[in-house]
């Protein structure tokens, strides 16, 4: 009963159009973000930050990107750690390399990097789909896993392609503490879920949805497959660099080729199976997912009294996330978001039953 | 010359082997459709296996005879594997029979995790040997035209014996067998082989029963040879692109595609990797399945897909 | 039926010939469709009706032959160029995105013509303080009047999976309307639907034809609503051309009724 739309009306597409339609979306929507950036840096502990919450929003950002491509546009990846470390080495290069040029600046350029990086591996996509753009990805995974091993001057002339920042510094502010580093990932992950957002309800995420649906009625109606695939997989490695770079610098501050490496690409396609393909929000579920069932098997057997060893601990973790994949593609292919929007249906007419 | 020969042969080799994994892949796709990404998950899984049933044999029933340890390690492997046959198609096939290519492709993603945790779980994550008895010295051929002869690896040569051995066996029984027959009349069309009264269940566990038998024998090579480890399974990952270069429904592309790609990385390594700073092998198979796709989607030997609408 | 004036020919097919490997889909077929009318292809099933909508969509490219529309002539369509050209299609077996709503199945026949770009999409703000806003806003009130002219109002939000078979063919006709086309390709478009969804869906097709003058072809094969609302028929079998005249006409012609109802021995 409290989950109602009575009396809100539209009267005006904008209206009917706009990100959350009904008014008690918007309220919990700007609650929440009030409260991410106003409160949580004041009362998380610096564990938190460090192990649960700069992670899950990195991460969100990356399968975000992905989501676009898999979700939205129905082209397979395997090689989004590829992608993000092309925007992390990038970055690292443009910041190391160029006098004076700002954090904010480089990691965008990172993204530009990896963007032309994934329109590269995209145009495959063009002759071919499914199982086979997944082995042309994966050409894409290993050839940045070598390259940056190997090539000494994407790397800085490092020996075993491992590369680390200093000092982080935005606008006059440095970038130190948990809390600050926090904020940081959270303004890049608000500004470009909105952005990615507008792009989805736009008509060129009508394109993508098109193209995934069924592209023969697509190339009828007008729409030029090339050009959706290839900018469904622009925009995925432009957002997917982003979240490299901030995952490089800000989580890690320094790492090596191996941070993106293929498993790094499956755990964000399970993100974004589990949380929902097509679903904004669905990426930062499966995020979420991802992020806290390690912690999750690492603390509670300890707190039940039954110690779980780190090697087993790591073998249930994909124990479970492969059920979990097999079960959510057979029960809910929608995964979270889905389960999620159901059950705000059932809200809206709590308390009765239909 | 004699060192590119050694190249050339150990490269044949090693594609052999591929092959062997890439079988298992198309049989697969060939009965059901399915692109099965759990096949490098299921080579360790059965590998694991029959290492660890040859030691437990053994020590449990105080077996001498290695020989006859290790023939009921494989029975006992082999069961276990129709048995991982079955609950697939139980658990996971049987509920997405009309979803797209590329929900299944992720299921068996998820198979592919779930296989390699419980494999770990269950049967231990440290390196196993397993003895079935391969020779192990180098033979040294051809000494009289070369300058102390061009070496062989005596194991890789038995390998590549039965995996020929096993490819004869699996085309004669898809071209002459009843079987083979309603496996292809279901890789081509789920709904209609089921209207025509073939059991797509019992078919499909048919399939991945022969292709856990392919992944075990696979497995117990490539294992005897490396020792059984976790990173076998990535190594399998390699069989992907060799099934894009012989065609996804052919069986003597897996053989002809595991063929170039091993020639192909080891020559490449030897010859091209230095000028690149080396190490260009976890990249090559990759990288040249991706310029096969661009030319010849449909892989040397496999069948060009019509879209009708 | 209408006063509206049928007009010279706009589109033509000429000798057209279609053969997937071994089968031969169309051979040798020519016709041609005058502005403004409504034309039915008719003929027993496998008879080519649906690859010749193809071959002028650009679907399929025909080996042989030459489709010309309004005086320009091509070997093959593309299928983008001849969405610009102004020819929009139905589908036999729907071919509706699935992983959309009905507004967004039918704004997606709007596609062509919305021109803003990625960077004004993803900084698009409400209330017409930005251009993709705007042209989202205008696209949405076209789309909205097909939606009403369709009487389909109720199921704007509904995924058109979610939807009844006749909605959905209608939400099909909508996503073409949509484009406004010149030239509108009907493939059976009344299939599987009881007498009163015909009714509504011919009378819709009528419609369309009388006041925005789109000519119709039309793929259909209930006897009674081609006789109904077609100025001229053409009857294909086995992939040739057997009838090219008006309703009456073809309707007495021998060779077409032994085509469908076989010949006696």
């Amino acid at each position: 009963m409290f989950y109602r739309e009575n009396g809100q009306f539209k009267t005006h597409y904008s209206a009917d159009q706009q990100i959350f339609p009904i008014r008690q979306d918007r309220v919990v929507i700007l609650a929440l973000l009030a409260f991410a950036f106003v409160v949580v840096p004041f009362v998380a502990s610096e564990y938190v930050f460090r192990a649960l919450l700069i992670p899950f929003l990195i991460l969100s950002l990356a399968a975000l990107g992905l989501n676009i491509l898999v979700g939205y546009c129905g082209q397979i990846s395997l090689g989004t750690g590829g992608f993000m470390a092309v925007g992390a080495y990038a970055a690292y290069n443009f910041l190391v390399r160029i006098d004076g040029m700002p954090l904010i600046v480089a990691i965008l350029l990172g993204g530009v990097c990896a963007t032309v990086f994934g329109v590269l591996f995209g145009v495959p996509s063009l002759r071919i789909k499914g199982l086979y753009l997944a082995v042309a990805t994966l050409a894409a995974q290993f050839f940045a896993d070598w390259a940056f091993l190997r090539i000494k001057w994407l790397t800085n002339n490092s020996s075993s392609g491992s590369v680390g920042v200093g000092e982080l510094s935005a606008f006059g502010w440095t970038i130190d503490s948990p809390a600050e580093r926090y904020l940081f990932c959270l303004g890049f992950v608000a500004v470009f879920a909105l952005l990615a957002k507008n792009l989805v309800r736009s008509h060129i995420g009508r394109e993508w949805m098109a193209i995934r649906d069924m592209d023969v009625a697509a190339a009828v109606i007008g729409i030029r497959p090339v050009y959706a695939k290839l900018t469904a997989f622009a925009v995925s490695s432009f957002i997917v660099g982003v979240a490299g770079a901030l995952w490089g610098f800000v989580y890690l501050g320094a790492w090596e080729p191996a941070a993106f490496n293929i498993d790094r690409s499956f755990q964000l396609l399970f993100m974004v199976i589990i949380g929902g393909l097509g679903s904004i929000m669905g990426s930062f579920f499966g995020a979420a997912f991802i992020v806290i069932i390690p912690i999750l098997l690492d603390n509670v057997p300890m707190m039940i009294g039954v110690p779980l060893d780190t090697a087993l601990a790591s073998h249930m973790t994909f124990m479970i996330f492969g059920a979990l994949i097999v079960f959510f593609l057979i029960a809910e292919p929608h995964g979270l978001a889905r389960l999620w929007s159901v059950g705000k249906e059932k809200l809206r007419l709590w308390p009765f039953p239909h | 010359m004699g060192a590119f020969l050694e190249t050339l042969i150990g490269g044949l080799m090693t594609g052999m082997l591929y092959s062997l994994v890439a079988l298992g892949f198309v049989l697969i796709f060939k009965a059901s459709g399915v692109f099965n990404f759990a096949q490098g998950a299921m080579v360790l899984f059965a590998a694991l296996a029959m290492a660890r049933f040859a030691t437990w044999i053994p020590k449990f029933t105080g077996l001498e005879s290695k020989l006859l340890a290790n023939l009921l390690a494989f029975i006992v492997a082999l069961l276990v594997m129709i048995l991982v046959a079955w609950l697939v198609e139980r658990l996971v096939l049987g509920k997405l029979v009309n979803q797209e290519g590329i929900t299944l492709l992720m299921a068996t993603l998820g198979i592919s995790y779930f296989m390699d945790g419980f494999g770990q779980t269950v049967f231990g994550s440290d390196i196993y040997k397993l003895d079935i008895g391969m020779p192990k010295e180098p033979m040294f051929l051809l000494d009289k035209m070369f300058q102390g002869g061009i070496l062989v690896n005596q194991e890789d040569l038995v390998a590549t014996v039965i995996a020929a051995a096993l490819v004869a066996l699996l085309s004669a029984f898809f071209q002459y067998t009843g079987t083979g027959r309603a496996l292809r009349a279901v890789a081509d069309d789920h709904q209609a082989a089921q209207s025509i009264g073939i059991p797509l269940n019992r078919i499909w566990v048919i399939v991945w029963s022969v292709a856990g038998f392919v992944a075990l024998v696979a497995g117990i090579i490539w294992g005897s040879k490396l020792g059984v480890q976790f990173s076998l399974s990535l190594v399998a990952l390699k069989a992907l692109p060799v099934v894009i270069l012989g065609g996804l429904t052919s069986v003597p592309g897996a053989i002809i595609g595991g063929l170039i790609i091993g020639v192909g990385e080891k020559l490449s390594e030897v010859y091209i990797g230095p000028r690149f700073g080396g190490g260009i092998e976890i990249w090559f198979a990759y990288v040249l399945a991706l310029i096969f796709l661009l030319v010849r989607p449909q892989g040397l030997f496999g069948e060009k897909i019509i879209d009708r609408v | 039926m209408a006063q509206r004036e049928i007009g010279s020919v706009i589109l033509e097919v000429k000798d057209i010939s279609l053969s997937f490997g071994g089968v031969k889909a169309l051979s040798g077929v020519s016709f041609d469709v005058r502005e403004h009318e409504v034309r039915a292809i008719i003929g027993p099933n496998g008879a080519g009706k649906s690859s010749m909508l193809n071959c002028i969509n650009g679907v399929y490219t025909p080996q042989h032959g030459s489709i010309t529309f309004r005086g320009r002539m091509f070997g093959h369509m593309n299928s983008r160029e001849v969405a610009e050209m102004g020819v929009a299609r139905t589908f036999q077996s729907l071919a509706l995105f699935k992983g959309m709503n009905v507004v967004e199945n039918i704004m997606s026949g709007r596609n062509l013509k919305m021109k803003t770009n990625i960077f004004q999409q993803a900084l698009r703000l409400p209330f017409g303080w930005s251009a993709a806003e705007r042209e989202e806003n205008e696209h949405r009130e076209v789309v909205e009047r097909i939606i009403d002219f369709l009487e389909i109002q109720p199921y704007r939000k509904t995924p058109v999976g979610r939807l009844p078979y006749g909605l959905q063919k209608r939400v099909d006709l909508g996503r073409a309307l949509a484009m406004e086309p010149a030239v509108l390709l009907l493939d059976e478009p009344m299939a599987g639907m009881n007498v009163e969804e015909k009714q509504d869906m011919c009378r819709f097709v009528l419609d369309v034809n009388d006041e925005f003058g789109t000519t119709i072809v039309l793929i259909e094969h209930d006897m009674g609503v081609v006789m109904d609302i077609s100025d001229r028929v053409v009857v294909l079998d086995y992939g040739r051309k057997i009838g090219d005249d008006t309703p009456e006409a073809v309707r007495a012609n021998a060779e077409v009724i032994s085509a469908y109802l076989g010949t006696t021995h």
